[in-house]
């Protein structure tokens, strides 16, 4: 079973996440900030990180830059996902260190076809 | 153009396009007591279709095509 | 409720109290940027979660009080203390909607306007800073609920369920909320709607009430389209590719259709839910059914306890009632409410994307590839951070195998690590990019579901033209075939001109160089054709197209039953090769349906099926493609065409009784040899199996038959995957140089004059322990030959359909790469010579067609 660690700092966000995730079989983590993200990625490893940006405490893009530079983590697939729909939101996602850039809300099918895609998760 | 305006009833015919909407506008705007007919009419705009909504005029006949009348209909009678 | 809503409900509440004391506490300290911060944040919250829900009037009223906050704590604004009252104040109306929304689960769509008002009120302070316009989600709510479905006459929809419980359509839903300017976009939305795929219901309702007929204006379209199609969500999102952001769309099951409708509020009858959910769990719907029709019997049909039982008893009219949503319509009865089917396909493992991950892949999941692909491109292409620069080479990597391994394209793995090995060792990603750049090139990107960011790449961070596919006329192909093929031949003058060197120059080394020279442009003229090949290369299956009609028709008009069975179109070749193929290939079909396959009471007489197969199947064998033509019919009479061989002279009694059955099935390609007893329309007026081998041959392939007398016949066609260059064997004779095609030779042997047996005027050789036949070239060319005294003859060893024959030739020169012309004019009668080729030094070399010449 595929693990995705979902950090978003709305509660009603990260239920969203699992709700979607979980019902498409994958196993989901949540953590309410950047620096709970990192301490739970450093834990044990996941197939892929749902990252939002704005965050108290650490926020996304700080968190990822992090996870880049942190060898046993630095190679797994990250989606940024925030409020912002300006290509500059997603040229900043990528320079951070995401590898797909969604603006909110994203529709349940997309993001599971999308985690699919980065997890290489392929359906029964 | 493919609707006729006669003393009180507007004649809808083939395809209605959006430049008539605002005729078909002026025209319900001055006559209350309008009606409409539909039987010939094969496809109306979606602002047209909107102008009826609002205006509500009685449709004396439906549209022959039945696909357009299954759609249409229940929309116009709707609020009456 | 949904829990979904329930929590944000909950979570919102939360950060308003956040935001109040935070804000009291700004009155009091405006440069407290932390305090800002926190507040900012909480709304921040508030505003990213309310996107999931169909609350636009909270979305609208937290992004306005966000900004504002925003520039605050940038400094972009200066603080004024009545900036703290405006937005207290629109916080205490987010309130009471949330109070509101915990009532209905929903807000009246009137809010809106409130939203916006207030929002004005907190945007009036942003005056004289650039405010960017509010972007507009680019992706659409999700629904909120589907409550909305009992709109329509549970008749309408219960006649749509019945149909769906039959056919196994899929369903979808949709809300199309066009934009109010749309109209002079030139769309139609109605149109648009009306032309959607299996349209099922459809509501056309006012996003808002409407406004007095004097004041409304025509051009703003302010109509909200709601409906359920049978059709997949991948059709519906292709249909409405154009307006993604104003649609919402959700795969759904039939049971979405049951929302029981009706008078609320008649007394339940206390045991019945509960013995109607012990029934479920034991799976016994026909007590169910009968303790069901007892209770509907009480009711009024206009209440809603009257339509949840209906829908109880449509479900159970299933052949396999499915025990969850039964239950779930159970549960909604003790509240006459419901059931929220938009949960159970939120919960559920199949429904919501089952439609998307369908086999093959969806034009969806293409399209979500390449994007994918492409955003890995992006991130590539961005100034280099050597800090992250592994990690970031590491993560593409990652999303990219995965992505592979979805799309199933793993034969792509190898590679892609050999491109992260390098991109880490030597800081290069060029190895990589050129992958993206394949895997872009790929598969032509199709319009995006979402039309997303992708779209508004500025041109430097994406190399946009790695996603077209270019369109060219085949004119321009074929001429630079044709310049390939000259540069194949003027590379071939380099070796006469090294022999030039050394025995008239007498420099040796020279010679090596032009020789080491040649090899470099050699090989790249080999490369350079072969990428010109592939260029021509386009799928079989274009011929097979014409198949299926040919085979309805015929066989209608020749009272069979034929069923076609094609495998293997994708299967490529050159265009030419392709293209000489249509013909032969209809020729066999025809003659498949009208010979081979027996009538149908034939066919059961012989105890076959009633009804015949005719298998077309093409595959590639390595550098041939392989086409067979199957089937199951009578097979050919061997006794019938050994009969009119010999009645026809073609073979002498013996001759003939010496040959095996499979031989003499063979002469079927033979010209004038129609086996037919008689001449019908079908297969055309005696022209036979000969022209398809001609065909064949003429492209370089060849043509066998295996049949069966009473099982079928099995014709398989081999043609070469290209036919620009030709591959022959020099030869000399009388002085000059002739051709043969490399293709038929199998070696070259020198034969001592006593090695050679004369049997019955003809002559022959033993080739390793076989006795085989010996042909002198200068003879079947009617040329005089010298003497050889006792030297040992040239032979070259050649296989024709399968007969290994010795020709002998004065001398062997070396194998070259041609390009063969064929003759035209009045030499093209000539059938002995294959065509001409140009020569390095000028000359012009005729090739030989040694299977018409022996």
């Amino acid at each position: 079973m595929k693990r995705v660690l979902v950090i978003d700092d709305a509660t009603t966000v990260r239920m969203y996440y699992r709700q979607v995730l979980e019902a498409q079989g994958f196993a989901v983590e949540e953590a309410g900030n950047g620096y709970e993200g990192l301490e739970k990625a450093l834990a044990s490893p996941f197939d892929l990180y749902i990252v939002d940006v704005n965050m108290p405490k650490m926020d996304g893009y700080t968190l990822l830059r992090t996870v880049r530079q942190e060898p046993s983590i630095s190679a797994t697939p990250a989606i940024m996902i925030s409020t912002e729909g300006q290509n500059q939101d997603a040229v900043a996602a990528y320079v951070a260190g995401a590898n797909l850039y969604f603006q909110k809300p994203v529709r349940p099918e997309t993001l599971v076809l999308h985690v699919r895609l980065l997890t290489g998760e392929n359906p029964p | 153009m493919p609707i006729h305006f006669l003393k009180s009833v507007a004649c809808f015919k083939g395809v209605c396009t959006v430049e008539e909407a605002e005729p078909l506008l002026q025209w319900l705007q001055d006559q209350p007591r309008a009606k409409i007919k539909l039987r010939e009419c094969t496809h109306l705009h979606t602002a047209i279709l909107q102008v009826l909504l609002v205006a509500n005029p009685p449709v004396t006949l439906p549209p022959q095509d039945p696909e357009l009348a299954r759609w249409l209909m229940p929309a116009l009678q709707n609020d009456r | 409720m949904s829990p979904l809503l329930a929590q944000f409900i909950a979570e919102s509440r939360d950060q308003l109290e956040l935001i109040g004391v935070g804000l009291l506490a700004i009155e009091n300290h405006p440069d407290d940027l932390d305090r800002l911060n926190d507040v900012f944040r909480a709304a921040h919250t508030i505003k990213g979660s309310s996107g999931l829900f169909e609350i636009k009037p909270i979305t609208l009223l937290v992004h306005a009080a966000e900004d504002l906050l925003d520039a605050l704590r940038s400094q972009e604004v200066r603080f004024e203390r009545a900036m703290v009252d405006r937005l207290l104040d629109a916080f205490d109306h987010l309130s009471q909607w949330l109070d509101e929304m915990e009532r209905n689960e929903s807000l009246p769509e009137s809010l809106e306007t409130t939203a916006r008002e207030l929002g004005a009120t907190l945007r009036v302070f942003l005056q004289g800073r650039d405010v960017a316009a509010p972007v507009e989600s680019l992706t659409a709510p999700v629904f909120a609920d589907l409550v909305w479905i009992g709109q329509w006459a549970e008749a309408d929809r219960a006649a749509l369920y019945h149909r769906l419980a039959t056919s196994a359509e899929p369903l979808t839903l949709f809300r199309y909320t066009p934009d109010s300017q749309c109209f002079f976009n030139g769309e139609d939305p109605f149109y648009q709607v009306r032309q959607l795929l299996g349209l099922a219901l459809l509501d056309i309702a006012p996003v808002e009430p409407w406004p007095p007929l004097a004041e409304l204006d025509a051009y703003r379209c302010a109509l909200r389209f709601t409906g359920v199609a049978c059709a997949s969500l991948a059709e519906l999102t292709t249909q409405f590719r154009y307006v993604p952001d104003q649609v919402t769309l959700l795969a759904a099951t039939p049971e979405t259709l049951a929302v029981p409708t009706g008078r609320a509020g008649e007394t339940v009858h206390g045991g019945f839910v509960a013995e109607a959910l012990t029934l479920v769990d034991q799976e016994d719907w026909a007590s169910l059914r009968g303790i069901t029709e007892t209770l509907l019997d009480t009711y009024d049909p206009d209440t809603w306890m009257a339509s949840a039982l209906r829908w109880l008893l449509r479900m159970l009219d299933s052949t396999m009632p499915d025990p969850a949503a039964v239950r779930l319509l159970l549960d909604a009865i003790p509240a006459q409410q419901g059931p929220d089917w938009l949960q159970a396909l939120m919960s559920s493992s199949a429904p919501v994307v089952a439609v998307l991950l369908q086999r093959p892949l969806s034009e969806i999941e293409q399209a979500a590839f390449q994007r994918v692909v492409a955003e890995q491109a992006r991130v590539l292409d961005l100034p280099e951070d050597p800090a992250t620069w592994a990690g970031r080479i590491g993560s593409v990597c990652a999303s990219l195998a995965n992505a592979l391994r979805y799309v199933r394209r793993t034969d792509l793995l190898e590679e892609l690590d050999e491109a992260e090995e390098i991109a880490l060792s030597v800081h290069t990603a060029e190895a990589l990019r050129n992958v993206l750049a394949r895997l872009l090139d790929d598969e032509q990107p199709l319009p995006d579901e979402e039309a997303p960011l992708l779209a508004k790449v500025e041109g430097a961070l994406i190399d946009k033209s790695a996603l077209k596919t270019l369109k060219v006329d085949q004119t321009k192909v074929d001429r630079l075939m044709d310049l390939i093929g000259e540069l194949v031949v003027a590379k071939n003058s380099l070796p006469y001109l090294a022999r030039r060197a050394e025995r008239v120059y007498g420099s040796r080394d020279l010679a090596r160089e032009i020789k080491d020279q040649y090899g470099v442009i050699n090989r790249i003229a080999q490369e350079l054709q072969g990428s010109i090949m592939q260029v021509r290369m386009m799928p079989v299956g274009h011929v097979f197209q014409r198949f299926p009609r040919l085979v309805r028709d015929l066989s209608k008009k020749l009272d069979k039953k034929i069923r076609l069975v094609v495998e293997g179109e994708g299967t490529e070749a050159d265009k030419n090769i392709i293209e000489t193929l249509a013909d032969p290939l209809i020729h066999i079909l025809r003659n498949s349906i009208d010979h081979g396959i027996e009538p149908p009471e034939e066919r059961l007489a012989r105890g076959k099926p009633g009804e015949g197969q005719i298998r077309v199947k093409a595959y590639q064998d390595n550098d041939n493609v392989a086409i067979e033509i199957t089937d199951d019919g009578r097979g050919v009479d061997s006794a019938a065409v050994k009969n009119k061989l010999v009645r026809r002279g073609l073979l002498t009694v013996e001759q003939a009784d010496g040959l095996s059955d499979h031989e003499i099935v063979q002469w079927i390609f033979a010209p004038g040899l129609s086996t037919a007893d008689q001449i019908s329309d079908i297969s055309g007026r005696g022209v036979g199996m000969d022209v398809v081998r001609t065909s064949v041959e003429r492209v370089g392939g060849s043509v066998t038959v295996h049949s069966q007398r009473g099982v079928g016949t099995d014709i398989r066609l081999t043609l070469p995957l290209s036919m620009a260059v030709t591959h022959v064997m020099a030869v000399e004779l009388d002085g000059k140089l002739i051709g043969v095609p490399m293709d038929i030779v199998v070696e070259t042997v020198r034969l001592a004059p006593a090695a050679i047996y004369t049997i019955k005027h003809r002559e022959a050789f033993i080739l390793r322990d076989r006795l085989t036949p010996l042909m002198r070239l200068r003879r079947l060319l009617e040329m005089t030959e010298p003497a050889t005294g006792g030297a040992a003859l040239a032979t070259l060893v050649v296989k024709i359909r399968g007969e290994s024959v010795g020709i002998v030739v004065d001398n062997f020169r070396e194998g070259m790469e041609v390009i063969l012309k064929p003759l035209d004019g009045v030499l093209a009668g000539l059938k002995h010579y294959a065509g001409t080729a140009l020569l390095g030094d000028g000359s012009v070399m005729l090739v030989l067609n040694l299977k018409e010449l022996l």
